[in-house]
């Protein structure tokens, strides 16, 4: 059994968030990782989970990636 | 196979042997997935090179790390399942004018250009252990663990990559602050790295957390679950930082985790009987232990100073697994020849039998 990690190529970050519809919120810097709490911008974005809900994102930090790649296996 | 191998076999069997061996080695691509896959990389890489088309790019991307990373796990996946799942990548969608659903729990990573595919492969291997080891069993597993174990595993499997950049990255960029950044999860690194150096991370400690997750499935969290967790690592790390001859506690028993060992390690006791052992085997069983692993150290100085005796020494060896396969009702489950660093730093053969005892809840 094979684990599916979905992922975008970072030339198509604007695309993916156009689609998640949270391109203004991206454009306007409101976004943030949820694990340190820096701001996300395009160049900045690594990773986003859905949990409860929530989309969650990380930053390109190493350790923020990781973490979030851990927040949803608690609730699978 | 070297190319001297090559010639000896053209000059035995004639061209035809050359044409044989190229098409049993395009069967072999063809019939294996992983390797496939690395081949299609090669292609895709190379196409990207002259078109340089984003999709050219992403297919050699998902298509290296999925191959690279899969074979890589096969070479740490002797025992069936306890390490980290098959990775597969797909790329989203995202054509102008589409909406995206992210399912629950769904995670998507941003991967970088082809030219920093060290970074990715080192990214999703770490995502990969993350998501697909210790499931069920990580609300019970302290933060500090956590982190040493995961980042171990990924250790290990990027370096069964055999590529030393990615190894690199890895260590300096992650693998380094993580493992640094506060007193716990120094201690509890210290503790996996040593457990790993003699070569029981992913053969003893890995093994009885997956059994151990399939036995608890199910159950509400509870405290004794992350004791007999933080026990387990404890008492392997006694084990493998003992002094010679030094005795410790050989067996291991708590509800779920109940394991004995048995160390194969001074000579002149091993050579003179194997009745000990088989007494420690039976030992093991009357405490109702659910897995036995025998440690077998390889004897090779013993060869450089007197042949003979190494050879006693495996006759001995194949003695007492005859001895225990008659005489108990353990079953073999798995039997791995590795290498291991000593408690001298020098780097030794070893062998790892574990038993199956009978109504083993693993």
């Amino acid at each position: 059994m094979k684990e599916t990690l979905r992922a975008v190529h970072s030339a198509e970050v604007r695309a993916f968030f156009a689609a998640l519809g949270l391109l203004p919120q991206l454009d306007a810097g409101e976004l943030r990782c949820d694990i340190c709490g820096d701001p996300i911008g395009e160049s900045h974005f690594r990773a986003a989970v859905r949990r409860q809900e929530r989309l969650l994102l990380a930053c390109d930090k190493p350790g923020c990636a990781l973490a979030l790649a851990g927040i949803d296996i608690e609730v699978r | 196979m070297g190319v001297s191998s090559i010639a000896d076999l053209v000059r035995r069997f004639g061209p035809w042997a050359l044409l044989a061996l190229v098409v049993w080695y395009f069967l072999r691509v063809l019939l294996d997935e992983d390797l496939s896959s690395v081949w299609r990389a090669k292609l895709f890489r190379a196409m990207h090179a002259v078109s340089g088309r984003t999709d050219h790019e992403k297919r050699y991307i998902a298509n290296d790390a999925r191959g690279r990373l899969n074979l890589a796990r096969r070479e740490i996946h002797f025992a069936g399942g306890p390490l980290p799942r098959a990775i597969d990548v797909a790329w989203v969608s995202t054509a102008p004018g589409s909406t995206l659903d992210v399912r629950e729990g769904e995670f998507i990573v941003r991967l970088d250009p082809a030219a920093s595919q060290s970074h990715n492969i080192a990214l999703l291997a770490a995502a990969i252990v993350r998501r697909t080891t210790m499931v069920g069993i990580r609300h019970s597993v302290e933060a500090p663990l956590q982190t040493a174990i995961d980042l171990n595993l990924t250790r290990q499997l990027l370096a069964a990559l055999g590529n030393r950049s990615v190894l690199d990255w890895f260590l300096q960029a992650v693998y380094v602050p993580a493992t640094t950044g506060d007193a716990p999860t120094h201690g509890r690194n210290d503790q996996i790295t040593s457990i790993d150096e003699r070569g029981l991370f992913t053969r003893l400690l890995m093994v009885e957390l997956e059994a151990f997750s399939r036995a608890v499935h199910g159950l509400a969290p509870r405290p004794y679950m992350a004791g007999e967790i933080e026990g387990l690592v404890e008492f392997l790390y006694t084990l493998c930082t003992k002094p010679p001859r030094q005795k410790v506690p050989l067996r291991y028993e708590r509800a779920y985790i109940r394991i004995g060992v048995i160390i194969l390690a001074v000579t002149e006791k091993f050579l003179a009987s194997i009745d000990p052992y088989v007494q420690a085997m039976d030992s093991h069983l009357k405490h109702e232990l659910t897995s036995i692993y025998v440690l077998a150290f390889d004897k090779d100085w013993l060869g450089e100073i007197d042949p003979e005796h190494l050879d006693e020494w495996t006759k001995q060896l194949a003695h007492f697994e005859k001895e225990v396969a008659a005489g108990t009702a353990v079953t073999k489950d798995f039997d791995v020849e590795y290498s291991c660093v000593d408690h001298t730093g020098r780097r030794r053969r070893a062998r790892c039998i574990r038993y199956a005892a009978p109504l083993s809840r693993s």
